[in-house]
């Protein structure tokens, strides 16, 4: 899961193909073009141009769902805030600049106090 | 005629997927909710242009986008307070707090024209990264159709934890009980105070991502990526950034 927050070069992602993902998903929000074609030509060689689309939609409909969320000031449902602390904790996701937003200031500030196993 | 064609990718695309796309490219140049048609293009094609905006990218450098002053690069077709509502969306969006939004509101943005703001820039953004993905230039904005905005409020709309007004899950009217079916979700009803813009986004989210019980049946795939490689590009998208949601 490190991947998500470090990206390529964090190491194994556990998932099939999880580095050209987390590559091609790199590239397609980046400026570099040249990186772009070859992240995507990585995709589809070792996965296929079905997946490209589907990669492809994912990166876009994230893209602009984060978008969404960040400019309406959507919270976090408070189920999945209490279920995803340690995770978000391990991942320096209550240090992302929207945080104080999606959690609740008191929420993210709190969680933020708290000791990390992962960065000790 | 639709404007909007995967005819040319260097991929078949899917079917439901184009159809979704062209649905909402049409009702890109349809009049909404609050804006006419040609206001809706023009937020669209200022969506496209903010990347290039000097005084974005600098804020973007900053260590507080508060503390640059300047002007906007715009298409000067839109009003100034309009186009830093987009260009910060787009350029920055994790960084936005709710002072910023209120000051939007205070500079003469109504909140359901701030609403349709950006759920256009939602769509356009959604659709124009999938193009990028694919090695496509952006499709070729709709024109403008004539008429006038609908200027429909849904009554049950309010104010409760989110910046905007949204319809509570369980307080929808009749207007809208097609919309809330299933589990609750916060981000469903983000959109809800333009309940159309709602409709519009989400049938382009269980497109290009997956319909809402599909998300959650991890007992089959319904793509030609998994759900755990769903669920990891996701992630990292929305970690570049910066959105905690």
């Amino acid at each position: 899961m490190k991947a998500v927050t470090d990206g390529t070069g964090a190491g194994d992602t556990g998932v099939a193909h999880g580095d050209l993902l987390i590559a091609f998903g790199e590239a397609v929000l980046g400026e570099d073009d040249a990186r772009l074609a070859r992240a995507r030509s990585a995709v589809l060689e070792k996965m296929g141009a079905a997946a490209l689309v589907d990669a492809a939609g994912v990166a876009g409909l994230f893209n602009a769902i984060d978008r969404v969320a960040d400019a309406t000031g959507t919270p976090l449902e408070e189920w999945k805030a209490e279920q995803s602390e340690d995770l978000r904790d391990e991942l320096r996701i209550n240090d992302f600049a929207g945080a104080g937003t999606a959690l609740g200031a008191n929420a993210a500030s709190s969680t933020r106090r708290k000791p990390s196993t992962a960065r000790s | 005629m639709r404007t909007l064609s995967y005819d040319t990718a260097p991929v078949a695309v899917r079917g439901d997927l184009t159809a979704a796309h062209q649905q909402a490219w049409e009702r890109l140049g349809n009049p909404g909710t609050w804006l006419d048609g040609r206001a809706r293009i023009a937020v669209a094609a200022e969506t496209r242009h903010a990347p290039g905006c000097e005084l974005c990218r600098r804020r973007k450098a900053a260590l507080s986008p508060y503390a640059i002053d300047g002007r906007h690069d715009s298409r000067g077709e839109l009003p100034e307070n309009w186009v830093e509502a987009i260009h910060r969306v787009v350029s920055d969006p994790g960084r936005l707090t709710q002072s910023w939004y209120e000051a939007m509101r205070a500079s003469g943005i109504a909140d359901g024209e701030y609403v349709e703001i950006v759920s256009i820039l939602a769509h356009v953004t959604a659709i124009d990264t999938f193009a990028r993905g694919l090695g496509m230039a952006p499709q070729p904005l709709p024109a403008p159709q004539a008429g006038a905005p609908s200027r429909y409020r849904p009554a049950q709309a309010r104010q409760t934890d989110a910046w905007v007004p949204t319809i509570g899950w369980d307080e929808h009217g009749p207007n809208e009980a097609d919309y809330f079916v299933g589990l609750p979700s916060n981000i469903r009803r983000a959109l809800t105070l333009a309940p159309d813009e709602a409709r519009s986004f989400f049938a382009v989210v269980a497109a290009q991502y997956l319909p809402g019980p599909a998300m959650r049946d991890f007992s089959k795939e319904y793509r030609a990526i998994t759900h755990a490689q769903i669920e990891l590009l996701a992630g990292r998208i929305s970690a570049i950034n910066q959105c905690t949601y």
